[in-house]
């Protein structure tokens, strides 16, 4: 057995690949480079991304922006320079803070001495019985 | 110290440091080994040949970042053994059979090269898959048991337990073949 395999085993030692496999596989790797520069994009990417935020609020902070749009007169004061009216012709704080309320309706007033009830309970068998005590002190 | 004269791992260093004459001395020195791998799984030299290839291409991307944790032939032979059953499922998918190829047009080294992968087919063809494997790589390879325990991604005496089955099959499949012939 073993005789047999070390014949197969020198037979296979002579299989060797042909002489164009390592050309080709020179051929093939030559257009790959050794170092990857294929993160070189993303990363500018990523720094232009990230200068962006980190700039933006500073860039907003600047004076060109915090102009305020030029302020026109108020309506009032226009009104208030015209000669035919009264300089002040809006309401008083004295009229506003004496301003009367209307009087509310009075509330309607039960009748104390008439309890109130749902059942129409008439006691009178008490009012007897004070009668009858009144009578016999009396 | 030319790059021929240096280990393995010292090759695969130099090849991650940027040294791209380092790689050339890998497919030199590993090529052929490949090829025979290829050539056995395959039984079809042009096929062969550019699974090679294949594994090479593979090979400039992965040693780059190789971390030494197995011999780098024992990673290439991963490599090689993915290929081949990538190369072998797209065969099946175009419904080509294992038929020998001809042979008439062939020169005389390509014939006998054939001729010798289809006899180590034949004699391991009737072994599970794991006890081929183990034969392929102690027996053909001359692999050490380590390396043959890293390559196949098991214990050490898994194949050693593993040849033992391998060598009495064989052993039984050449008496048979003795009786045979007799």
């Amino acid at each position: 057995m073993n005789d047999k395999i070390d014949e197969l085993k020198q037979s296979y030692r002579d299989i060797n690949a042909p002489p164009h496999v390592a050309t080709r596989i020179r051929a093939e790797v030559a257009d790959r480079p050794l170092r990857r520069h294929s993160w070189i994009p993303l990363g500018a990417t990523a720094m232009a991304i990230i200068a962006v935020i980190v700039l933006a609020p500073i860039v907003g902070d600047s004076p060109t922006n915090t102009t305020t749009a030029p302020t026109k007169p108020s309506l009032s004061a226009i009104a208030s320079l015209m000669p035919g009216r009264p300089a002040n012709s809006s309401v008083n704080l004295s009229q506003l803070r004496t301003a009367k309320k209307p009087k509310l309706p009075l509330k309607p007033r039960l009748n104390k001495k008439k309890p109130q009830s749902n059942l129409n309970i008439e006691l009178e068998p008490e009012n007897d019985l004070l009668e009858e005590k009144n009578y016999e002190f009396s | 110290m030319t790059l021929d004269a240096k280990s393995d791992v010292e090759l695969v260093e130099l090849f991650k440091s940027g040294n791209t004459l380092a790689f050339d001395a890998i497919v030199r020195r590993f090529q052929d080994r490949v090829y025979r791998l290829a050539c056995v799984s395959l039984y079809d030299q042009q096929f062969a040949a550019d699974v090679t290839q294949e594994v090479f291409v593979r090979g400039f991307k992965g040693l780059r970042k190789f971390r030494f944790r197995s011999a780098p032939f024992t990673w290439l032979y991963r490599v090689t053994k993915n290929v081949c059953k990538e190369f072998n499922r797209s065969r099946r998918s175009e419904a080509l059979t294992d038929e020998p190829p001809d042979t008439t047009s062939m020169p005389h080294q390509q014939v006998a090269e054939l001729e010798s992968a289809r006899q180590i087919r034949q004699l391991v063809a009737s072994l599970p898959e794991r006890q081929r494997e183990v034969v392929m790589l102690r027996l053909f390879e001359e692999l050490s048991v380590k390396e043959t325990a890293s390559a196949m991604g098991c214990r050490e005496g898994t194949v050693k337990a593993l040849l033992h089955k391998a060598n009495g099959s064989l052993r039984l499949k050449m008496q048979r073949q003795g009786l045979s012939n007799e």
